[in-house]
């Protein structure tokens, strides 16, 4: 599963310096996370459609509709769900560029978003969350339990990389190695946010969870979960898509 | 009485007294154990009250309104070290459970234009921490440029910061306090800091209190028994007397534990309460058998002593009991435990004395010294009454005097909580206060909740016009309101700094202000209900009630409880004066926020009727070609010469301003490609001139709606001669009037309409208000304790005397003694508050038993002298009563030697009323007693009392 999905960039107002911790990697762990790393699908072109559930303790739940379309780098995004926001388009060219196409406004809007750290509308997923590709490069490993069926990692951010949270935790099926359920940690060693990946789908040999959640601890317990409806793997989208102008067609 | 005395004397029931009262005891002591002491301040809230469960409706609503405020000063905060400390901190508040959101100039977000690649720029204010001069000194320039953090988030010196910390709906301030105080140290543990609010201040004044019972308790205790010890000069007869008060304290304390009832910190007073009360009564019976035993066999001496003394010792500790009972009529649930256990242990150590004390007396050969002590004193109060008795008119024209003039003062009590009146000059919440009026605008907030469409642009129009109108109110520092959140967001996207014209756009603008905390503290999630959060910088709660005061009067003013939305057009103008008075007064606000102020208001009012000058072209080309070198145009021209740039701009600014109506608008954009294609030499189908026409059509129009502004603001400047102020600060206030005066061109306006379907319902609220409501509270459980209170002692007494007017006349000592007291409380400018509300209770359980001893002895033959029977009764209780004003009093005075402010009202006033109520049993008995005896049968008058009955002729009846 391609970790970066649309949801990279949409982090809209906020940012945080984590702070990146030194921390011996052991060896199993090293290889563990490798492996994890090697499983993880990247497809040239994917599109999804999603059902995004935000669960508040305490309040109604508010859902979305989601429609994402990714190549190389590029992401667009569109929400198709609830009135509100039907029609919102969202494109992400590189990480300080992305356009938002408004509805009500008739027009695109560039928005640089230093805010990494924050969800888009109402979401709990931030773009720090979506902005880890590559585990090994970011991480180093140790080995906290392993069970012969999962294997739990300890993930210490590397001296000098880019990583959003100095600590991670993750469970991994060890036939697929594939994670299950990835906790988020920060500088001061609390768990802010858990992610669990479930209902795997093998697709043109790529495993992809069909249901994401994140659970934000720091509010209350409030999550998020994106329900893949559909999906579709390496079809031709034109680069074309990927352009202001394509944001405001079908407007 | 005689029967029980019969039955108690028995060796074998003395026994059984002793073995289950010594058995009861151990069991309450297992019990007394398992108390929990309850340290919830919230408890003293009463919950019925309309103001008080209306502030945790609304705080349920919006998250918390209890608001931590913590400043910190430093030489320079804008220094990496400082600033990475404090991002720190802010994100480990906003990380903890029980805390709602922290804010601080580095969790604050900001957006701002991106002059280089166009469009808009989100992050936080500060994002990266510097890490050279140059870097800090940019920071500090950029922070200190936003107005509305400046004097709310950051000092404009820059050398103190402000974290507010919203705590979780429902959590325990002194939690709150607690986990931000533990957070704040460890990051600053040497910068001078202030804990400001509500939380802070409550478990300040709460922690004082309890630290000071704690320590000052015991010693109170110890005072009162060696007063006894001195006064009683028996060691044995004190310690037994102690010990069955000790018990009084056990049992209800172990009842407490068997029930799982909590304990709280009034209840922490009960020992000293139960000391100074509970402890006489044994003294009396022990007193009485002493002096009985000289000349009679021990066990005559006890029954005689208990028929003798034992009715007045039970009728003046029921009377004490009921009035400690009369706490039950309170609504605040801490008090009422506190009655109702202080009166079971009240009434534990009245039945050990007249049970526990005569069985030990039998089993023991315990006696005692017969000589009465303190005559001296006994004697000087017999003068007194005597004296009283003989010169009846000047002392009863004096003693209503000091009646009426205590009433005057008592009548002026001010019921008003005021948390300030809770801690002394220096103290730290003073200091904190002190701190935050100086640098950020106060620390006392008042919220206005509106229940209304907030997606309706007519609606957040009126938020905001109310928030406008209110800022003006002298006393307030700052107006946070959903409709400038929304206008700032619409800045981000619109490039002006208004609510939208369309529900459409304010819809799409709340998408985008989805979980932010700071946005669901404005609005609920359903779009609602929204509130207003103003700070006012008084923080004395009269100085606050007169700007609450304004702020109910203008929110009932301003927002029409039914309404319609109204074209602003020729056809309505009622519709087109409102607007113009909404734009008028978000000038003012503006001007507020800007350090000025609108010096003529009608000049203002003229200026906003004027029409609009011409627009400057040549200024739009120049927003064009500006824009065309973004990365937000994205359009790469053939040559990209500036000439280039120029001719293209002149050639689509030639087309005007985009018209409003769609059609008009898609004609006008129709109208871009060929311009923009003329312009650069190429056909309208080339690639080039169809995205440059696009991205052109979407922005030019902002640029003429930020010319238009501009244009608006220079000519209501100059007509209304505002004061702006110098340089970059002048040229926002500017910008922000020009986007306020686009709202002269609003389409429609929320007009008051009865009977209309649009409904809007404010309601004011917050803690100024919640005190205000626990203020009513107060004062109305000080009535209904009251009237509760004299009722029942009264009936009491009217049943032990079997005379009504007996019962009220043994009352009135007492009550001028209250009178006195709040009087004294008035004149001195002490407030009624929960502890000063405990006060009528404490004197007339304590007070009232004074007269009854008094006029129980109260005893002469026909025909005798009415003086006989005043000295006659001075002289049986002059020294009783005294040593035991003086055993409650010193009680309580020991309570005032701490720092907590209320423990020392308390203290203090029920010791000043403890002398008084003594003073006033030997004055007013005396003055109104005309009759020959008051005890139902005549009591016999003591020999050495007769016989020294120097006064034989004066005050005659």
């Amino acid at each position: 599963m391609q970790r970066r999905t649309v949801l990279v960039g949409m982090g809209s107002l906020a940012a945080t310096a984590a702070l990146p911790r030194i921390a011996l990697a052991d060896e199993k762990g090293a290889k563990a996370l490798a492996a994890i790393d090697a499983t993880i699908f990247k497809a040239k072109t994917q599109i999804y459609e999603y059902d995004v559930n935000i669960k508040t303790p305490d309040k109604p739940d508010r859902k979305l509709g989601l429609n994402v379309q990714m190549k190389n780098e590029w992401r667009f995004s569109e929400f198709t769900a609830p009135s509100d926001v039907k029609g919102t388009k969202v494109l992400i060219l590189s990480p300080s560029q992305m356009y938002v196409y408004l509805p009500a406004y008739k027009k695109v809007r560039r928005i640089a978003s230093h805010a990494t750290d924050q969800g888009f509308m109402g979401m709990n997923f931030s773009q720090d969350d979506m902005s880890i590709t590559n585990y090994s490069k970011m991480y180093d490993a140790t080995v906290i339990s392993d069970d012969g069926k999962t294997i739990k990692l300890s993930l210490t951010a590397k001296k000098d990389s880019e990583a959003p949270y100095p600590k991670l935790e993750i469970t991994a099926d060890k036939v697929k190695n594939l994670p299950s359920e990835t906790k988020y940690f920060t500088d001061s060693g609390k768990n802010t946010k858990t992610e669990t990946r479930s209902n795997y789908k093998l697709e043109k040999d790529c495993w992809l969870p069909l249901e994401l959640k994140m659970v934000d601890h720091t509010k209350g317990g409030q999550s998020t979960t994106l329900t893949c409806k559909t999906y579709k793997l390496n079809t031709d989208i034109p680069d074309s898509r990927f352009s202001k102008r394509s944001l405001e067609e079908g407007a | 009485m005689k029967a029980f005395a019969h039955f108690i004397v028995k060796r074998s029931v003395a026994w059984a007294v002793v073995v289950i009262v010594l058995t009861i005891t151990g069991l309450s002591a297992i019990y007394a154990n398992r108390v929990v002491q309850d340290d919830d301040v919230l408890a003293f809230l009463p919950k019925k009250n309309k103001e008080v469960a209306s502030f945790y409706e609304v705080a349920g609503r919006f998250g918390g309104l209890d608001i931590a405020l913590v400043g910190i000063e430093s030489d320079d905060v804008f220094t990496g070290d400082f600033l990475g400390r404090l991002k720190t901190l802010t994100k480990r508040l906003n990380e903890t459970n029980g805390l709602e959101y922290a804010l601080s100039i580095t969790s604050v977000e900001d957006f701002s234009p991106d002059k280089e690649k166009g469009g808009i720029t989100t992050d936080y204010l500060v994002r990266e921490i510097p890490t050279d001069a140059a870097a800090e000194a940019a920071i500090k320039d950029k922070v200190l440029s936003r107005d509305h953090v400046v004097g709310n988030l950051v000092s404009a010196d820059g050398r103190a910061v402000m974290i507010y910390v919203f705590a979780t709906p429902g959590a325990q301030p002194r939690d709150t306090a607690g986990k931000v105080r533990e957070l704040v140290l460890e990051q600053f543990p040497t910068e001078k800091k202030y804990w400001g609010g509500a939380p802070f201040i409550s478990t300040y004044v709460y922690d004082v209190t309890q630290k000071d019972l704690k320590s000052l308790a015991p010693w109170a205790c110890l005072a009162i028994a060696l007063i006894v010890l001195l006064s009683f000069k028996d060691l044995l007869g004190t310690g037994l007397s102690l010990l069955t008060t000790l018990l009084g304290i056990v049992i209800p304390l172990g009842i407490m534990g068997f029930m799982g009832v909590h304990t709280n910190i009034v209840l922490g007073s009960m020992p000293v309460i139960l000391f100074a009360l509970g402890s006489a009564y044994g003294i009396h019976i022990l007193t009485r058998f002493y002096a009985l035993a000289a000349t009679l066999p021990r066990d005559e001496a006890l029954r005689t002593a208990l028929e003798d003394v034992g009715p007045s010792v039970l009728g003046s500790g029921l009377t004490t009991v009921a009035g400690l009972l009369s706490f039950v009529m309170m609504d605040i649930v801490p008090m009422r435990t506190f009655g109702i256990f202080t009166a079971i242990g009240l009434t534990i150590a009245l039945a050990l004395a007249l049970t526990f004390i005569p069985a030990v007396l039998v089993i023991s050969p315990m006696r005692g010294k017969t000589a009465p002590t303190l005559v001296w004193l006994s004697e000087l109060m017999a003068r007194l009454s005597t004296w009283t008795q003989a010169r009846r008119l000047g002392v009863g024209i004096a003693t209503g005097a000091l009646a009426l003039v205590a009433s005057f003062y008592a009548m002026r009590v001010s019921s008003r909580l005021d948390t300030t009146a809770f801690f002394d000059k220096g103290s730290p919440p003073a200091e904190a206060d002190e701190f935050l009026q100086k640098y950020f605008g106060g620390s006392q907030f008042i919220q206005i909740q509106i229940k209304g469409d907030m997606t309706d642009p007519a609606v957040l129009r009126e938020v905001q016009y109310l928030g406008d109108r209110v800022a003006e109110v002298d006393g307030v520092s700052s107006v946070v309101q959903i409709g400038g959140i929304v206008a700032q967001i619409n800045e981000a996207m619109d490039d002006v700094r208004r609510i939208p014209d369309s529900s459409e756009k304010v819809r799409l603008l709340y998408t985008f202000l989805t979980g932010k905390r700071a946005v669901s503290q404005t609005v609920t999630d359903d779009r609602d209900v929204a509130l207003i959060t103003i700070k006012v910088i008084p923080s004395r709660a009269d100085e606050v009630d007169v700007v609450l005061k304004q702020i109910e009067a203008i929110t009932k003013e301003s927002l029409p409880e039914s309404y319609a939305v109204v074209k602003a057009d020729a056809d309505h103008a009622d519709a087109v004066d409102r607007r113009v008075e909404i734009v008028a007064s978000r000038i003012s606000a503006l001007a507020i926020l800007f350090g000025t102020k609108v010096a003529a208001p009608d000049k203002l009012r003229e200026a906003l009727r004027l029409g609009e000058g011409k627009p400057d072209v040549g200024s739009i080309e120049k927003s064009i070609v500006a824009f065309m070198k973004t990365e937000a145009f994205g359009v790469p021209l053939p040559g990209a010469s500036d000439e280039a740039r120029a001719n293209l701009a002149k050639a689509v600014a030639a087309l005007g301003a985009p018209p409003e109506g769609d059609a008009q608008r898609k004609a006008w954009r129709a109208q871009v490609p060929k311009a923009v294609g003329e312009a650069l030499g190429k056909d309208v189908t080339d690639p080039t001139v169809d995205d440059a026409a696009l991205a052109l059509e979407q922005n030019v129009g902002d640029f003429w709606t930020q010319d238009r502004a501009k244009g608006l603001s220079r000519q209501v400047i100059e007509s209304a001669g505002l004061s702006v102020p110098d340089g970059p600060k002048g040229e926002r206030f500017r910008g922000f009037i020009g986007h306020a005066l686009l709202d002269l061109k609003t389409p429609e306006v929320l007009m008051p309409r009865a009977g209309a379907e649009g409904q809007l319902h404010a309601m004011v609220t917050g803690l100024p208000v919640l005190y205000r409501g626990l203020s009513e509270s107060v004062f109305n459980n000080q009535w209904n304790s009251l009237w509760f209170a004299l009722v029942m002692v009264i009936g009491m007494k009217a049943l032990l005397f079997r005379s009504l007017w007996t019962g009220i006349l043994s009352s009135i000592p007492t009550l001028l003694t209250l009178l006195v007291i709040y009087g004294g409380m008035g004149f001195v400018g002490l407030r009624l508050d929960v502890g000063t509300s405990m006060l009528a209770s404490l004197i007339i359980g304590a007070g009232d038993d004074y007269a009854v001893q008094y006029l129980w002895s109260w005893s002469v033959p026909e025909k005798a002298s009415l003086a006989k029977a005043a000295w006659a009764a001075s002289m049986e209780n002059g020294a009783a009563v005294w040593v035991n004003a003086l055993m409650v009093g010193i009680g309580f005075f020991v309570l005032t030697l701490g720092e907590a402010r209320p423990l020392q009202n308390v203290g203090g006033l029920t010791a000043f009323a403890m002398l008084a109520a003594a003073l006033a049993t030997f004055v007013v008995c005396p003055l109104l007693a005309r009759r020959r005896h008051y005890a139902p049968t005549p009591q016999p008058v003591e020999e050495a009392a007769a016989e020294s009955s120097r006064p034989t002729s004066a005050g005659s009846q």
